[in-house]
């Protein structure tokens, strides 16, 4: 049925289609959203505007629905070991952010739906379920023959982002996060993609690697956000360049260390992972993506080129390139300053930018530099804190603000009272 | 402590504190953090904190003579600086007067990106760092490419005595086949 429609809508049939939901049984809500980015794709406008009527009338028919959710509760009792078997054990997101998962049919589905929440602010990831993708699919997948290791500017990596193909799941799950962005009037939806290496989808370990970015919609464009690397998903405008804005470059706005620095060693010696839910492990790109998903839903528009500098961005960044008030590089894991809430991620920061803006005018004064940056750096490398401790953590960055102050002034007023007694002595013995 | 404190003064984008700092410590590890003081002088397009960067790190590692006169460790040293560059230029745009910082110190990674053909014929002849030594004396060679360089300096103990035996054999010589089974794509970590 499905692909009956896709060919009708490749052939622009509008009434051959219409005929076809008018009595259609068979059809999801996922199919037709599957549907929708699948017209979106060819440019079918009307056909879009007819599959999302039809999306209405299935709304308003229950029995259609076939789902199959799992609620928090579910996932934090592993019910059918579904928790285990997607790995959410392994993630650093706030287990209470993810509200529940969604499969259409069963949970031997190749894609699913994860819903994130806090406040009122969602998100909705569109998943593959890792553990089932065909792997016997991705051994075709081949690094580009021209590919050069190295991109070395917008219009190298561009020229290669081109010619990397999307793989055929990639575009399902695609069109579905594209088909739900129209139907919902949601403003970003978080989606997997493979991660690649000069074009060739990574599977070295027998299984596929994910990587996921954010898509934000607005004047019927479609931006994509990566969390990481704009060069991994440029490929994404390959699915409709008119419809999806990627970024070429190499812009990083996370990162966690990496797996040969010390702190990465140590990371890795001590939890077999350096991101995770432990608070001195790194948060992993799914939370990262859910904190810019969450940040960016109330914009009307955003400029990709520019997108570093958007307040959500420097917030969230853990890479001083791109957040230059940062006072501590990505050594730090500082989970707090990427906190959910608003009023903590704020916070954090503007503390953040005022301890960098001390240690700033501090080192004027050679001799108390070191002091500063010492007792700073303690505190930094103990900012982990569950987000239950946020409070704490926030108290604490306080505490170094004032006590940063303390010291300043009174090493002033201590210069000052010996210039004045240099002064005094030399106007007495005058 | 030092590190974070010329990492700050970079990134501060102050000069004159980057100028005093190290002309009062000789011994800044410049590779710190995959070479964040060079990062930071691209970030904000100041050509005079490359200039001051660059004599330091050359002095540092005696680098201020013929390619061919370098020792192995000197080798090292330098493909580590123009792996650091490589990352920058990748990551900013790179202006005229940062190109010029970099012809004086004999660095030439220039890239013509306005026309995109002329780009894609320029992967064609892969990324050709160009070098000429110091002096009247001229040498031009070819250094590897971004993944070659990777390998040759953050390899393990077995992957570091194969890539010696590699330059010592002459950087033209070098085997791509061998070299490309190399891992080591930190750049492209995803998470």
């Amino acid at each position: 049925m499905k692909s009956t429609i896709q060919d009708l809508i490749k052939q622009s049939d509008h009434e051959a289609i219409q005929d076809i939901l008018m009595t259609q049984t068979e059809l999801s809500k996922t199919d037709i959203h599957q549907l929708i980015g699948f017209a979106e794709y060819n440019t079918q406008n009307n056909i879009v505007s007819i599959l999302q009527e039809a999306e209405k009338g299935l709304m308003q028919d229950k029995s259609t629905s076939t789902y199959i959710e799992y609620s928090q509760k579910d996932l934090q009792q592993n019910k059918n070991g579904v928790a285990t078997k997607l790995g959410l054990h392994k993630r650093s997101v706030t287990p209470t952010t993810l509200e529940k998962i969604i499969f259409d049919d069963s949970e031997e589905d190749l894609f699913y739906k994860e819903i994130y929440t806090h406040k009122d602010n969602s998100v909705t990831r569109f998943a593959f379920n890792e553990q089932l993708l065909p792997y016997e699919k991705f051994t075709d997948s081949k690094k580009l023959d021209s590919w050069k290791s190295s991109t070395k500017s917008v219009a190298a990596i561009k020229i290669n982002a081109d010619r990397i193909k999307l793989h055929e799941l990639e575009s399902d799950l695609l069109a579905k996060a594209i088909g739900y962005l129209e139907y919902s009037q949601q403003k970003t939806v978080i989606i997997d993609i493979f991660a690649r290496d000069q074009g060739k989808i990574k599977d070295d370990s027998g299984l596929v690697e994910l990587h996921s970015v954010v898509l934000f919609k607005s004047n019927a464009k479609i931006y994509v956000i990566d969390p990481s690397n704009f060069s991994f998903s440029c490929h994404l405008s390959n699915f409709n360049a008119d419809l999806i804005i990627t970024k070429y470059s190499t812009d990083k706005l996370y990162e966690p260390p990496s797996g040969k620095s010390e702190i990465g060693k140590k990371l890795v010696d001590k939890y077999k992972s350096i991101t995770g839910s432990s608070s001195d492990q790194y948060r992993d790109c799914i939370d990262i993506a859910v904190k810019i998903a969450f940040s960016i839903n109330t914009k009307l528009d955003i400029d990709l080129d520019n997108i570093t500098k958007l307040d959500a961005i420097q917030e969230i960044s853990n890479q001083q390139e791109i957040n230059l008030n940062l006072p501590f590089s990505s050594n730090v894991a500082g989970r707090i300053k990427q906190a959910t809430d608003n009023d903590v991620r704020k916070l954090t920061n503007k503390l953040l930018v005022n301890i960098d803006k001390q240690i700033k005018s501090i080192s004027v004064y050679q001799d108390l530099e070191e002091l500063i940056l010492t007792q700073s750096y303690k505190t930094f490398d103990s900012l982990y804190y569950k987000p239950d401790d946020y409070k704490k953590g926030i108290s604490d960055l306080l505490k170094l603000s004032c006590s940063n102050e303390k010291i300043f002034d009174e090493y002033k007023n201590k210069i000052n009272t010996e210039l004045c007694g240099e002064v005094q002595s030399y106007i007495e013995g005058e | 402590m030092k590190n974070i404190q010329l990492s700050n003064y970079c990134r501060w984008n102050n000069c004159a504190s980057v100028t005093k700092f190290l002309a009062e410590n000789r011994d800044i590890d410049m590779n710190y953090e995959n070479g964040i003081y060079f990062k930071f002088a691209f970030k904000h397009n100041n050509n005079d904190m490359l200039d001051i960067l660059l004599p330091y790190y050359y002095n540092q590692h005696n680098l201020d003579k013929p390619i061919e006169d370098y020792s192995l460790e000197q080798k090292k040293s330098k493909q580590a600086l123009l792996q650091i560059l490589e990352e920058c230029v990748e990551t900013y745009d790179l202006s005229k007067e940062m190109t010029e910082v970099l012809k004086k110190h004999s660095i030439d990674l220039s890239n013509d990106d306005s026309d995109v053909d002329e780009l894609e014929e320029s992967f064609e002849n892969s990324i050709i760092i160009s070098e000429k030594e110091h002096g009247s004396q001229s040498t031009t060679h070819h250094t590897p490419e971004k993944n070659e360089l990777d390998d040759l300096i953050n390899h393990s103990n077995a992957e570091i005595k194969h890539t010696e035996e590699v330059i010592l054999l002459g950087q033209d010589s070098l085997n791509k086949a061998d070299i490309s089974t190399f891992d080591n794509h930190e750049v492209n970590q995803e998470l």
